[in-house]
């Protein structure tokens, strides 16, 4: 049984503890970061993406959207290469011209803080003007505002600080679930953990247990044996094949941005107090983001749907407060003052873009109660890969791959895509694309292997995107099971057990909006895994297990 | 108007065995398809075993069931012969092979290339695994592994050893990236299948080995002239493993079966339906159109067998339709075609999906029939994946439906149009 001492231990591998993990390592303390599942496999996963202030909040908090715009340009200085723009196009849907007055100020005043941002000021657009940007607008539409936001690869983001945490001395462990949170008295001295995949049990001991777990915040406070609320919503998105608009577009309440070679269309906000493990799409929702679009975008229902995501958010408890005006402010609880129990903290609430500030905050309440006076470098310091700017143009040629391949891998990694393409020279093989839709060579998904935590196919995909695209693992999954098991050294069980919860995964998203054009690729893909493989044999699932 | 005895809608198992047996018994033969679709995406391997199973829930004279799976196999054995791809077996042995995901598929029919390769039948069996550098489909450690683990776990008879070795394919440009057809294309070189022994042979002591087992890149047009090089080359029984699409193998098969219409006579377009017109309960004429050429073909029976989703006989947008003649969807038995989605879809993955089951009921003479059992148009019949009842990726016998029901077609049209169908 592995025991240790540590100063801090972060519960939750989501953007806001893996933020903490690297505040905490950063300013010297000895932190352990433990996920139950993977790093952004929970709420930050399934996020768009956006690096913004958020319009939506500048009515009710404004200072909420002011910060948000700050932090983003902070976050835009230490990773630029996460960072891509999202020009946005907000159309006048049709009777809504006379609003256009009332929006302007709001507006106007937004863009005072595009600075922090790095944004353009908006721009209104006549009908026409907007239909020549985005042929597939609405006839209808009376015209349009553009605005102008970043966007960020949220899971290499979160991966980013976790390496950063591991650089600066913390130690990592994702699959590996609380199972207790251990208390003499009201002092908790540490955790016990179960490793998801392993089966093993540890137990390790540190002077403040973080419960930053999103969601599951209530759940670890559990633990810890005190009482904790949240109002989580739900959110979900759906994806599609390709990149339908070339700017992202705003529909009556719901919006669709290229992202990747994909398009995502969301978001839903309503009250979800079910287990957050259990969060699906349905029907129903799926029908509200397609209709709210279509307004803008009368042929959204032609497009080809791949599969959608839900989230849940952690958001803080507001009794009585309506789902769609919920506070996105964060708060750092101190249950020593709450509860008298010493030597726990919770953190809720937020937004992703402000993740770093979050983390600062509470990191200066953890130097505070353990006296210690060290600054905060999240700030300044880059994230790994932000260093400096790799040259894809440069990489290709050296490496004889593809610019598209190194251009991806350079988005992912940054200054660091050359470690990652290294690999290259002495295994040419590994040049082979694995995931043929995004692209993903197995070069990268080695790498992720080796130095991201990867263990799973789940896990390979969240660092790589691997199984992402319009064919939905059909041609990736068993090749990178075997890239998985060879490289980690693991028997051939695994590589069948990795297929199967692979594709049970990717299912979970499909299920909800399966039809039309992807019922041609599901055919495919059942013929290759269930009639070619026959991994519904229930002998072969039974042995994998 | 361009008359035609019998018409089929599709190019596939299915209607490519429609057709020839229509031909073959002197009638005037049209074969209409958009392109290839799900035969040629296949493994190549042809799977019986429940097509009998199948069968009994169609036609009522179950004794005349193994008979006449017997006269299908009969019919494709001779029909790839004279095609030039020998294949070989019969619905009584279950052939085992291994397949690219390191899994083992029960299976019937195979092309000689794949033969050797039945676990069954390799008692003693020391199989080494052959990959190529730079080529990702087929991983050769990891099957060996896998192979086995599945013989550790009784999933497979433990009557082999296995390694595996990977080699650099002769007079290949890129280091990776390769892809079978690319491989395949090189084998149609009769001395790059000479210097690929080659390779392997200096990799390893071939004399410790009895099989090798390949990744199915034989060649596209000429695997059995590969095949008899490399297993005179290296004295080792060889074999193709099954593969996941892009298959060489299936489009192997679908060549063959097209050089097989060729053989008799069978007339094929390519081309889209675009309308069709009735008259007394039938389908008069079918318009279709290529490019800008229109063709009006005044068909004796049209034999509809253009597949379920992949081939776009079955679609689903907002609701399930056959988008040809608009013929009533079942999902087994129940006519739904408005059926939510969420009632036909189960949580896991790896369970029936009903949508799967989606296609046309037929009367016991194959003619698509309405909600009330009514056959909707006296000469359309419809075989293969366009049926309703059977999901061919979990029953197995997908390609032996599609050929067994492509056949019955045949001799029904054959029945129908008075000629010498033998069909009860």
């Amino acid at each position: 049984m592995p025991s240790a001492e540590y100063e801090v231990i972060v519960i939750g591998g989501g953007i806001t503890g893996a933020g903490i993990a690297r505040d905490c390592a950063m300013r010297g303390f000895k932190t352990l970061l433990l996920e139950k599942k993977d790093f952004s496999a929970g709420t930050t996963g399934t996020c768009m993406g956006m690096l913004h202030g958020g319009v939506r909040y500048m009515a009710t908090e404004p200072e909420v959207t002011k910060l948000s715009c700050i932090e983003s340009g902070i976050v835009q200085r230490l990773a630029p290469h996460l960072i891509f723009r999202i020009p946005w196009i907000m159309p006048l849907l049709a009777g809504s011209r006379a609003n256009l007055q009332a929006f302007l100020p709001a507006i106007t005043h937004y863009d005072e803080w595009g600075k922090f941002k790095n944004s353009k000021p908006h721009v209104v657009l006549s009908a026409e003007e907007a239909r020549t940007l985005e042929p597939s607008l609405s006839p209808d539409i009376e015209g349009a505002i553009t605005i102008d936001e970043p966007g960020v690869d949220v899971f290499r983001l979160v991966i980013a600080n976790v390496i950063s945490a591991a650089e600066h001395g913390a130690e990592i462990r994702n699959h590996t679930r609380v199972t207790g949170i251990l208390r003499d008295g009201n002092q908790v001295y540490g955790v016990q953990t179960q490793d998801t995949l392993t089966g093993e049990v540890g137990e390790y001991h540190a002077a403040y247990v973080v419960n930053a777990a999103g969601p599951w915040t209530p759940q670890v406070a559990a633990l810890a044996g005190v009482p904790f609320k949240l109002c989580p919503t739900k959110g979900i998105h759906i994806i599609f094949d390709r990149r339908i608009t070339s700017t992202a577009v705003s529909g009556a309440g719901a919006s669709l941005l290229p992202h990747e070679n994909t398009s995502i269309c969301g978001l839903t906000d309503t009250f979800f107090f079910l287990d957050p493990d259990e969060v699906r799409s349905n029907r129903e929702e799926v029908e509200h983001l397609l209709s709210s679009m279509e307004k803008a975008i009368p042929s959204i229902r032609q497009a080809r749907i791949i599969r959608t995501m839900a989230g849940v958010r952690p958001l803080l408890d507001q009794p009585g407060t309506d789902e769609r005006q919920l506070t996105r402010h964060y708060k750092v609880y101190d249950h020593e003052e709450l509860d008298e129990v010493r030597g726990f903290l919770t953190i809720a609430g937020g937004k992703m873009v402000i993740y770093r500030i979050m983390a600062e905050d509470l990191t200066n309440l953890l130097c505070r109660k353990l006296g210690r006076e060290d600054s905060c470098r999240t700030k300044e310091d880059p994230l790994p890969g932000g260093e400096e700017q790799a040259n894809p143009t440069a990489l290709a040629e050296e490496f004889g791959l593809p610019l598209y391949t190194v251009a991806r891998v350079v988005s992912r990694h940054g200054a660091r895509a050359r470690r990652v393409l290294e690999r290259c020279r002495e295994e040419p093989q590994s040049k082979s694309h694995v995931c043929v839709c995004e692209p993903v060579t197995e070069a990268e998904i080695r790498y992720a292997i080796t130095h991201e935590w990867a263990r799973t196919l789940d896990d390979v995909r969240r660092r790589t995107r691997l199984g992402m695209g319009p064919c939905q693992g059909c041609h990736c999954t068993k090749i990178a099971a075997g890239v998985l098991v060879d490289e980690r050294g693991e028997p051939a069980k695994r590589g069948h057990q990795e297929v199967l919860d692979f594709l049970q995964e990717r299912w979970k998203g499909r299920e909800p909006v399966l039809t039309g054009a992807q019922l041609r690729q599901e055919e495919l893909l059942r013929a290759c895994y269930l009639g070619v493989g026959g991994y519904h044999n229930p002998a072969l699932e039974r042995v994998s297990q | 108007m361009m008359k035609t005895d019998v018409l089929v809608i599709g190019g596939g198992a299915a209607g490519a065995m429609a057709a020839t047996t229509a031909a073959r018994s002197g009638f005037d033969t049209t074969l209409v398809r958009q392109g290839y679709g799900a035969t040629a995406l296949s493994t190549g391997a042809v799977d019986l075993s429940e097509v009998a199973e199948w069968l009994r829930g169609i036609v009522t004279n179950a004794e005349m069931i193994h008979p006449t799976v017997d006269t299908v196999v009969a019919d494709f054995l001779g029909l790839m012969a004279e095609a030039n791809y020998a294949y070989v077996g019969s619905q009584d042995k279950d052939l085992i092979l291994i397949n690219a995901m390191g899994t083992v598929k029960s299976t019937h029919l195979v092309p000689e290339t794949m033969a050797a390769g039945d676990l069954e039948s390799i008692e003693g069996a020391r199989l080494l695994f052959v990959g190529v550098q730079g080529y990702p489909d087929f991983d050769a450690t990891y099957l060996s592994k896998s192979l086995r683990f599945l013989s550790d776990c009784g999933l497979v008879r433990t009557c082999f050893e296995t390694a595996s070795l990977e080699i650099e394919f002769p007079r290949v440009v890129h280091t990776a990236n390769l892809s079978s057809f690319e491989l395949a294309q090189l084998m149609d070189d009769e001395e790059v299948v000479l210097e690929m022994a080659k390779c392997v042979q200096e990799k390893a002591d071939l004399n410790q080995y009895t099989h090798l087992a390949l990744p199915p890149i034989l060649g596209r047009d000429n695997s059995a002239r590969a095949l008899a090089i490399l297993q005179d080359q290296t004295a080792l029984c060889c074999f193709e493993v099954l593969s996941l699409p892009p298959s060489v193998p299936g489009f192997r098969m679908q060549r063959a079966l097209d050089r097989a219409m060729k053989h008799r006579d069978v007339r094929i377009i390519h081309a889209s339906v675009e309308s069709f017109s009735e008259s007394k309960g039938g389908i008069r004429s079918v318009r279709v159109v290529e490019k800008e050429t229109e063709y009006v073909l005044d068909p004796g029976v049209v034999i509809l067998a253009s597949g379920k989703f992949i081939g776009g006989g079955i679609q689903r947008t907002d609701r399930l339709r056959e988008p040809i003649f608009d013929l009533p969807v079942f999902v087994d038995s129940d006519c739904a075609p408005d059926a939510e989605m969420g009632t036909l879809l189960a949580e896991r993955f790896v369970s029936e999906q009903r949508i799967f089951k989606a296609g046309l009921q037929v009367d016991e003479r194959f003619h698509p029939v309405s909600p009330d059992g009514q056959v909707i148009y006296s000469n359309l019949l419809a075989a293969g994946a366009v049926l309703a009842g059977y999901d061919y990726s979990l029953g197995q016998g997908g390609l032996g439906v599609s050929m067994v029901s492509g056949h019955l077609c045949a001799q029904v049209a054959l029945d129908q149009l008075g000629g010498k169908g033998v069909f009860v």
